[in-house]
């Protein structure tokens, strides 16, 4: 077989890989919905700043976003901003060609709450009869919008808790930075999921790679030297990286050293068992699932909630062991109810 | 009650118009262009072909319909490369003028065979544009880069190649061997590991290859049986990945192996032993989302080169809005470049209708600087020419679970997706080049008085396929002959047939490397027919006999210049390949020769230029016999090829290869005229090749037993004592 083969099979070769990495959804056939043609309904899906291609999060919202077009017979129009003054023009189109597109359901979907700022300046930027806005994320600027977001905070907490109890008792933090709340949550989490394992206070002082909200997601060769900085310097056994995409440069740092290195990681939003034999466990963020679901509601008309947050209770978080860790099964396992439970005094408190 | 009426009658044009959006509101004009789509389309995955072409096509009508201005719609004519005989192909469409654009093939033997006659064509006639999704064969973009209808939206083998050495780099390898495929498509490997792990401070420890599946076994076996680091393998099938890893399983090595695209294959996932495999292979930006958005459309993700296909359609509708728009006279090749000069690294997401639309908007309007990205990259291409991507974007997958899964990205720039993978030739250049050279600058070394000259000049080759070799040869004798040479003192070895070629337009005359056409005056003593390899000795040492009536009968006071050019292969240099491949001189015929010349004192001092490939293999004789006065600059190092330069469609042939074409033109460049101007240390003429010489490392050999090369000069060699 020559390199055209190739082409001819890497799609299903594509599908399997990619498809693993997606949450599951039982839409694998449009959903014929008399209140949706692709002439009346409009998602018009801004995405976080050069936020596609971070095998994470965005990802995954991108493939929400076009699973929900093509399951509800929707028409969408994704775009990808690459600095915050062409998000801000961006959404400014949005209401600009309010009934001029000829929508009768639009939905303004914001694949992250780093644009909430943006709103005060421009008090026309609401939701009407026509127009329908989403954040995904945190609505703490009180925003006329929809603000669904998924916490990790339960997931951390039961990873935190977990892996003090297998030995791993030497653990590091990095975070993208300390200001974005999906970034505290889930630090949170960790930290008092292994404080209540180990009763010590866990060290994240110098864990952040940014210190502006919103920033130090995709600071993939930060990551890298960061990875290599505090592997000679602490010599931790775990490193837990909130750093959305830059992630995957801590695992190809852990696979390029692999014959001198030992410390372990794990996935974060997506399962990244591949990425390293050192990942025993991912903790997903099913943020496709979560679009999928509001999408459901808005075209059915159904009753929205104004705020959600997915959780681990509700499975749209949830803790995936690698193949060669299952024995790690049961004690992640022991400790689920704990950080359910956990996670719901969380957020009851931070109401 | 007016009033009432009009408010009416508008409502009831509102609610009408709320029946159907501006998407199916058609546009005030469409305006088709005719373009010919060569793929493979009888195998089972070309259903991605036909998908990418329909979305782009839905992609582009709504990105029009945002405009309400006119719009471009791409009417394809589909063709499957496999079962077309590409000649006439060739022909039907050249002579078709609705056609005014091709993409495809993906084959490299027919894209090369469709360039070849579109170089010819469109010298005279109107332009057709011919886009490659993917021309991974370095030769094909150095024959046709530089045209200005070629482009070709993914980097060579050869970017590949560097790519996955440093990918081994990164893994902190000491030493690489490269097991490849023998099959013509993978040859850029062959080609291009050896200099560019040079050039990465990687020792290569083996290069081997391996005709097909049936003796890949026994290769692999044996290669994996002596002691490897860290091994690049190449195959041409997913079944010889799967004997390259039993062969590793089986002899136990530690070596670590990093495939190319041809091993991700998902039936090899069928195989315990590819669990763990490794491989690095072209795709889609991951910044674009193109995977992605393609799987949940068509519920199958995109084959490989489905982005750059969707790419080139989009540049063939953008740049024929540009020329609705701008109603000039330009072709559409003209347009696409005017298009993606502005284009930079910076990401500007246009493949989908929304920016694309943004982007047809500016093109209709005539505005300038816009920058969009495509699909499968930045769509930034090659300052010189506009035609080649400047950036592919790589993905290293690993095989875990029997699935393959993305590790990471990279590209030659690199951004906050995608890893640098560029190779640092200037850090070379300043760090590690004067170390591996030696070039000893303070050694002194008496000589005895010049006092005469002679030449030898020797094409090994014949044959119009081989024109290079001849060419070169009668450049350098014209050379000579201007700085005053005369033949007396050139003894010129060439076939001379490519003058008197059929395939040669007008008889009795050659093209230099200038592309400069000259009238035969060439006077030559042999033809490479009519000797044997041995016979170079006994030219050299003065052995006249019947056969040999033009010898050199030099002494201990005369320089000698030797220029060579032709094939070669490990531990030899080529004699009379091309059309009849019969002999070589080897190692050991250099070595011989040199010592017999130098302890008969037949040199006073002695430069030989080699032009062929790994030229370095059978020169480092020079090293080794450490004759005073005997100097080699060769084309390449011991495991390098050499390559062509100077592709001429006309002949479709090279005119040069790019070490003698660089030699050439540091003459050109230079003052050589007299005795009293010599010009050029030979030290400079070395660094000077070296760095302008692409492809291979120009090596200089037994510097050590020559003298200071920033005081001995080329020309010396080169204009006659007189």
């Amino acid at each position: 077989m020559g390199k055209m083969k190739f082409f001819v099979f890497l799609s299903i070769l594509l599908a399997t890989c990619l498809t693993s990495c997606f949450s599951d959804s039982n839409s694998s056939s449009a959903i014929s919905e008399p209140g949706c043609t692709p002439d009346k309904c409009l998602i018009y899906a801004v995405y976080s700043v050069a936020g596609i291609g971070d095998q994470g999060y965005q990802d995954l919202v991108y493939y929400g976003v076009n699973k929900a077009v093509k399951d509800y017979s929707v028409s969408v129009e994704n775009v990808q901003p690459y600095s915050l003054d062409s998000a801000e023009k961006f959404i400014q189109t949005f209401f600009d060609e309010t009934k001029k597109d000829g929508y009768k359901k639009r939905l303004l979907l914001l694949s992250t709450d780093e644009y909430n700022g943006l709103f005060k300046d421009h008090p026309k930027w609401k939701q009407s009869k026509t127009n329908s806005i989403l954040v995904i994320g945190n609505n703490r600027d009180s925003i006329d919008a929809y603000a669904w977001d998924v916490s990790l905070y339960g997931a951390s907490y039961q990873a935190g808790r977990t892996i003090y109890e297998l030995g791993l008792d030497s653990v590091g933090v990095l975070g993208a930075n300390s200001k974005t709340k999906a970034v505290q949550d889930a630090i949170q989490g960790f930290s008092d999921g292994y404080k209540k394992a180990s009763s010590r206070t866990l060290e994240v002082d110098y864990g952040f790679l940014e210190e502006e909200e919103g920033t130090g997601f995709d600071e993939n060769l930060a990551a890298y030297l960061f990875a290599s900085f505090v592997y000679m310097k602490h010599q931790f056994d775990f490193i837990f990286p909130v750093i959305g995409g830059g992630s995957v440069e801590i695992y190809r740092f852990m696979r390029e050293m692999q014959d001198s290195i030992s410390f372990y990681s794990c996935g974060i939003d997506v399962n990244q068992e591949h990425q390293s034999d050192n990942i025993p466990f991912s903790i997903e963020k099913k943020t496709d699932l979560l679009v999928l679901d509001f999408v459901s509601k808005w075209v059915l008309e159904e009753e929205i909630s104004n705020n959600f947050i997915g959780t681990l209770d509700s499975k749209y978080a949830d803790i995936v062991v690698s193949k060669n860790y299952s024995d790690w099964q049961s004690h992640f396992d022991k400790y689920l109810k704990e950080a359910q439970d956990a996670e719901h005094s969380y957020l009851e408190k931070a109401q | 009650m007016k009033l009432f009426i009009f408010l009416f009658l508008a409502l009831l044009l509102g609610a009408c118009s709320d029946n159907g959006s501006s998407v199916n509101n058609p546009p005030p004009q469409e305006v088709s262009v005719k373009v010919a789509v060569i793929l493979p389309l009888n195998e089972s995955g070309s259903i991605h072909w036909r998908n990418t072409a329909d979305w782009f096509e839905e992609n582009l009508q709504k990105a029009f319909s945002r405009s309400h201005n006119s719009s471009v719609k791409l009417d394809l004519e589909w063709i499957d490369e496999d079962s077309s005989n590409m000649k006439e192909l060739s022909a039907t469409l050249i002579k078709n003028d609705d056609i005014k654009a091709i993409i495809g093939p993906l084959k490299e033997d027919k894209l090369d065979t469709l360039a070849g006659y579109l170089a010819i064509a469109n010298k005279h006639g109107p332009r057709k544009t011919l886009i490659a999704p993917k021309a991974t064969d370095a030769e094909i973009v150095r024959k046709f880069g530089d045209e200005k209808w070629f482009f070709s939206l993914t980097e060579t083998d050869a970017t590949l190649c560097g790519n996955l050495l440093s990918s081994a780099k990164a893994m902190d390898a000491k030493s690489v061997s490269l097991l490849t495929s023998s099959a013509n498509e993978e040859k850029t490997f062959l080609d291009w590991f050896a200099f560019q792990a040079v050039e990465l401070g990687l020792q290569i420890n083996a290069i081997e290859s391996f005709n097909d599946t049936s003796d890949v076994k026994t290769v692999a076996e044996n290669f994996f049986s002596t002691s490897q680091d860290f091994v690049i393998c190449i195959p041409a099938n997913y079944m010889e990945a799967i004997e390259i890893l039993k062969a590793h399983k089986k002899q136990k090595s530690t070596a670590r192996l990093l495939f190319s695209e041809n091993a991700v294959d998902p039936e090899i996932l069928k195989y315990p032993e590819a669990e763990g495999l490794e491989a690095v292979t072209p795709g889609a930006s991951p910044e674009s989302g193109f995977d992605i958005a393609y799987f949940t459309k068509f519920d199958i993700y995109p084959g490989i080169g489905s982005a750059q296909f969707y790419d080139a359609l989009m540049l063939v509708a953008f740049a024929q809005t540009e020329m609705l728009a701008s109603d000039d006279s330009l072709f559409l090749d003209e347009h696409i470049k005017n298009l993606v000069k502005q284009n930079s690294y910076a990401n500007s997401w246009a493949w989908e209708p929304f920016g694309m639309s943004g982007v047809l908007e500016k093109i209709q309007k005539g505005q300038a600087n816009i920058d969009f990205s495509g699909a499968s990259s930045s769509l930034v291409f090659n300052e010189s020419s506009y035609s080649i991507i400047s950036e592919t974007i790589y993905t290293h997958w690993i095989a875990k679970n029997q699935k393959f899964y993305p590790l990471n990205y990279k590209s030659a720039y690199g951004n906050n997706r995608t890893n640098n993978s560029e190779i640092s030739y200037k850090w070379y250049f300043t760090h590690i080049l004067p170390q591996i050279q030696g070039i000893d600058s303070t050694r002194h070394i008496e000589y005895p008085p010049l006092k005469g000259n002679y030449a030898l000049l020797v094409a090994t080759t014949r044959t119009w396929g081989e024109y290079r070799h001849e060419s070169g040869v009668y450049s350098m004798y014209h050379k000579l002959k201007n700085y005053g040479y005369d033949d007396d003192h050139i003894i010129l070895i060439a076939e001379k047939d490519i003058i008197t070629s059929d395939y040669n337009p007008a008889k009795g005359t050659w093209v230099d490397y200038n592309e400069e056409q000259i009238i035969d005056s060439l006077n030559a003593d042999y033809k490479i027919s009519e000797l044997e390899p041995q016979d170079v000795l006994k030219i050299l040492t003065g052995q006249k006999s019947e056969r040999l009536p033009h010898v050199i009968q030099s002494d201990s006071t005369q320089n000698i210049f030797v220029y060579w050019s032709g094939h070669g292969d490990r531990g030899n240099l080529g004699w009379k390949i091309g059309g009849t491949r019969s002999g070589s001189f080897s190692y050991d015929d250099m070595q011989t020769l040199i010592s017999t010349l130098s302890k008969e004192k037949k040199f006073r001092k002695m430069l030989w230029v080699v032009e062929t490939c790994y030229s370095g293999s059978v020169c480092k004789a020079f090293d080794d016999v450490g004759a005073e006065g005997a100097l080699c600059m060769t084309a390449t190092n011991e495991n390098e090829t050499s390559k062509g330069l100077m592709y001429y469609a006309p002949f479709n042939q090279y005119l040069a290869n790019s070490f003698s074409y660089n030699f050439m033109s540091i003459l050109d460049n230079s003052t050589i005229s007299s005795q009293d101007n010599y010009d050029i240390p030979l030290s400079d003429m070395y660094s000077e090749l070296y760095k302008a010489t692409l492809g291979s490392h120009v090596s200089i050999y037994n510097s050590q037993n020559y003298g200071n090369l920033k005081l001995n000069k080329i020309g010396e060699f080169l204009v006659p004592v007189q």
